[in-house]
C-alpha cells in the first residue's frame, strides 16, 4: 500500500509494483489523494491514471485504489474509469470507495466537501449507482444526488468493490452487504475480530474478504529494529519507547521477525485474510522490500 | 500540414490504432474523443474513459503525441482534470494535450446523471476550467477565484513536462476568447477555408488585444476521415459511413460539400486539405471511428489526405 501523495513519480510507483509482482505479492494498492495535509509540494499523481499505466506495465497482480473518495469524481466517472482499467488489466482492478475525509485537499483545490452525513449519503448512493452501472442489462438508479438510466455497458469482468473505513459499525455493516472486500486500518486483534464479526453478520452468505492496511516497523535483528525505531521517533519528536508503545497499542507489527510474526498471526486468527503493508517513502525501496518481506514471514 | 488521427473504441482497438499510428512514422498524434455513450447505430455498445485509455497509451507508445479531443467540461472537476493530465504528461514524457469543450451530446449527461446546464452556463464553466487549469499547470502560486471553481494560491506539483491545453467549440465569440486567453491549440472542426480563416484571424486579433502572443496558439482541425485515392475505395468507405449514420451517401456527400469537410477521391481530398492549410490550419485529425476499420483503411484515408 503506497501513499504517493506524499511524493512519488509514476516510475517510482512502477518500481514498487514490479518488485511486488516479482515477489508474488497479491496486490499493489495506492491511495487517492491530491495533497498531503496542508503541504502541496509532493508530486501527487492521479490514482486512476497511475493504475491505468500499471495495468499495462504489470501482468499478474491485482491493482487497487484504496480508496477513492466519492467527493472527487461523479460516480459515472468512477464507473467508467474503473471499467476501463479493468478491461486494460484483464480484470485485475479492485475499486475501493469511501466518503473522503481530507478536508484540506478539497479546500485547496476547490473541490466541494459536504458535511459527513451528506458524504455518507452520497457514498451509499454512489455504491447503488455503481451496482446499476455494472449490472448486466439496463442500469437504473434514481437517488437524491445521483441518477442513472442507461442501457450501456461496460460490465467489467473481475472488478471487485472494496469498502474501507475505520468505523466499528456502519462501515463493516455496509461492507458486509455491498463489498467484495472489507478493508480497515490495522488495529489490535481483538478489535479486528469484532469488526469482522459485524461485517460477517451483515454479509450472511455473501463472500467478503476481510483485509487490513497499515504500517509496520521491523528489522532483521533487534538492533536493526531499534535503530529504525529511534530514527522514526526522532523524526516525530517523541521518545522511542513512546512510539513503540503507540505502535503496539495500535496492533502494528513491530520488532524482529519473530515478534512481528506473532502480531500477524494474531490478526490472522482474528479473521484478517490480507495485510496491505503501508509504505510511505518511495525513495527508500530497499527498506520497503525488507519490511514487506519480514511481515510476510520471509 | 501535420496529420494526426482521432479514433475510439475498446482498449484493444485503441491500442492497435495507436501502434499503427506510431509505426506509420509520419503522424503527429492520436486523439481520442470523450464520450460516455456511443453514437450511431449501436448506442448499447460500451463507451470507455478516454483519459484512462490515454494513460495506457502513454505506456504503450513512445514517440507519438496523445490528445484528448475534447473532454466535456462538466464530466470532471478541473482538479481531477489537472491531476489526470499531469500524470499522463509524466508517464508519456510530455506528449499529452488535454482538450476541453462545453459538451453537446445531451443524452450522455441525462442518462448518467451528469450536470448539463444551458449552453451559456456550460461556456462559463468551460472558461473557468481553462483558467483553473492554466493556473494549476503554470509554475508559481497563481491561484484562481471563479464562480464555479477556486484554486488556492499555491504552486501545485508536479509541474508538467510538455502538457498543452486544447480548446474546443465551434468558433463563437466565447470560444475564441477562451482560446485567446488560455489555449495552446485550438481544434476547430472542419469547415470552409474562408470560415476557418475568419475564426483564426479574429482569435489572433483578440489574443493581441488581451496581451498574448498569437503565435503561442497552434491551429488544428478534425473531420470525418473518408477519403481515398481510388474512387472504388472511397465509395466503399462512404457506404460504411452511410450504414453507420443511417443516411444516404448522396445526403452525406452534399452535406460535407456544403460544410467544407475534406473528403472524396483522386486529388480532391489533398486539395481540400491544402486550402485548409492555406487558411491557417496546421494539423488535421481525420476521425476514424468505425469498429470494422482496419489499419489498411486508415492508410488509404491518410494517403489520400496527404496527396500520396
Amino acid at each position: 500500500m503506497t501513499e504517493p501523495h506524499l511524493g512519488g513519480s509514476y516510475d517510482q510507483q512502477l518500481a514498487a509494483a514490479r518488485w511486488a509482482e516479482d515477489e508474488g505479492l497479491v496486490s499493489f494498492a495506492r491511495c487517492d489523494h491530491y495533497l498531503s495535509g496542508g503541504d502541496p509540494t509532493p508530486d501527487a499523481t492521479d490514482a486512476f491514471a497511475v493504475l491505468a499505466g500499471l495495468a499495462r506495465d504489470t501482468s499478474d497482480m491485482r491493482l487497487c485504489v484504496l480508496v477513492t473518495p466519492i467527493t472527487f469524481r461523479h460516480p459515472a466517472v468512477i464507473a467508467k474509469n474503473a471499467a476501463t482499467i479493468s478491461q486494460m488489466s484483464g480484470g485485475r482492478l479492485d475499486l475501493g470507495v469511501g466518503t473522503g475525509w481530507m478536508d484540506l485537499e478539497h479546500e485547496a483545490l476547490g473541490i466541494p466537501f459536504p458535511d459527513w452525513p451528506e458524504r455518507w449519503e452520497r457514498f451509499e448512493e454512489a455504491l447503488d449507482y455503481l451496482d446499476a452501472a455494472f449490472a448486466d442489462g439496463p442500469g437504473r438508479f434514481d437517488g437524491r444526488y445521483y441518477s442513472l438510466d442507461a442501457d450501456v455497458g461496460p460490465n467489467p469482468e473481475g472488478l471487485r468493490i472494496v469498502i474501507g473505513g475505520s468505523g466499528v459499525r456502519k462501515t463493516p455493516t455496509l461492507a458486509g452487504k455491498r463489498a467484495d472486500e472489507y478493508n480497515f486500518f490495522i488495529c489490535p486483534a481483538a478489535e479486528a475480530r469484532s469488526k469482522i464479526e459485524v461485517m460477517r453478520h451483515a454479509a450472511g452468505d455473501r463472500l467478503v474478504e476481510a483485509t487490513v492496511m497499515g504500517p509496520a516497523l521491523v528489522g532483521r535483528t533487534d538492533a536493526e529494529y531499534r535503530g529504525r525505531l529511534e530514527t522514526r521517533a526522532a523524526k516525530r519528536g517523541i521518545s522511542p519507547d513512546d512510539l513503540e508503545k503507540r505502535y503496539v497499542d495500535g496492533g502494528i507489527p513491530v520488532g524482529n521477525p519473530g515478534r512481528a510474526a506473532e502480531t500477524v498471526a494474531a490478526l490472522e486468527q482474528a479473521g484478517v485474510e490480507r495485510i496491505y503493508v503501508q509504505w510511505l517513502d518511495l525513495d527508500d525501496l530497499d527498506s520497503m522490500k525488507e519490511t514487506v518481506t519480514i511481515v510476510r514471514g520471509g | 500540414m501535420e496529420f494526426g488521427i482521432q479514433t475510439r473504441g475498446d482498449w484493444s482497438y485503441v491500442l492497435a490504432a495507436a501502434r499503427w499510428a506510431e509505426d506509420r512514422g509520419d503522424l503527429a498524434a492520436i486523439g481520442l474523443p470523450d464520450h460516455y455513450l456511443q453514437r450511431g447505430e449501436e448506442p448499447e455498445k460500451p463507451a470507455w474513459d478516454h483519459l484512462v485509455h490515454l494513460a495506457g497509451l502513454a505506456v504503450e507508445t513512445s514517440r507519438i503525441g496523445l490528445a484528448s479531443i475534447v473532454s466535456p467540461v462538466t464530466f470532471r472537476h478541473p482538479a481531477v482534470l489537472y491531476k489526470m493530465a499531469v500524470t499522463i504528461d509524466e508517464i508519456s514524457g510530455g506528449r499529452f494535450t488535454l482538450g476541453l469543450g462545453a459538451g453537446w451530446l445531451e443524452e450522455e449527461f441525462t442518462k448518467f446523471g451528469l450536470p448539463f446546464p444551458d449552453l451559456k452556463t456550460r461556456m462559463a464553466i468551460y472558461e473557468e476550467a481553462m483558467a483553473y487549469l492554466r493556473a494549476a499547470i503554470t509554475p508559481g502560486a497563481r491561484g484562481f477565484d471563479g464562480k464555479h471553481f477556486q484554486l488556492d494560491e499555491f504552486d501545485p506539483q508536479p509541474h508538467p513536462i510538455g502538457l498543452r491545453l486544447m480548446g474546443g467549440g465551434v468558433g463563437g465569440p466565447k470560444a475564441r476568447r477562451i482560446t485567446a486567453l488560455y489555449a495552446d491549440e485550438y481544434n476547430l472542426y472542419a469547415r470552409k477555408p474562408e470560415e476557418y480563416r475568419a475564426v483564426r484571424e479574429s482569435t489572433r486579433d483578440l489574443a493581441v488585444q488581451l496581451g498574448r502572443d498569437p503565435e503561442e496558439i497552434s491551429w488544428s482541425s478534425a473531420g470525418p476521415g473518408t477519403a481515398a485515392r481510388k474512387e472504388s475505395d472511397y465509395r466503399r468507405l462512404m457506404e460504411g459511413m452511410a450504414e453507420l449514420t443511417g443516411l444516404s451517401v448522396d445526403h452525406i456527400e452534399s452535406r460535407w460539400e456544403e460544410r467544407g469537410y475534406p473528403h472524396g477521391s483522386g486529388e480532391k481530398p489533398a486539395e481540400m486539405i491544402a486550402a485548409l492549410e492555406e487558411a491557417g490550419c496546421q494539423r488535421f485529425y481525420p476521425q476514424m471511428f468505425l469498429s470494422e476499420d482496419d489499419p489498411a483503411d486508415f492508410d488509404l484515408v491518410l494517403d489520400a489526405l496527404m496527396g500520396r
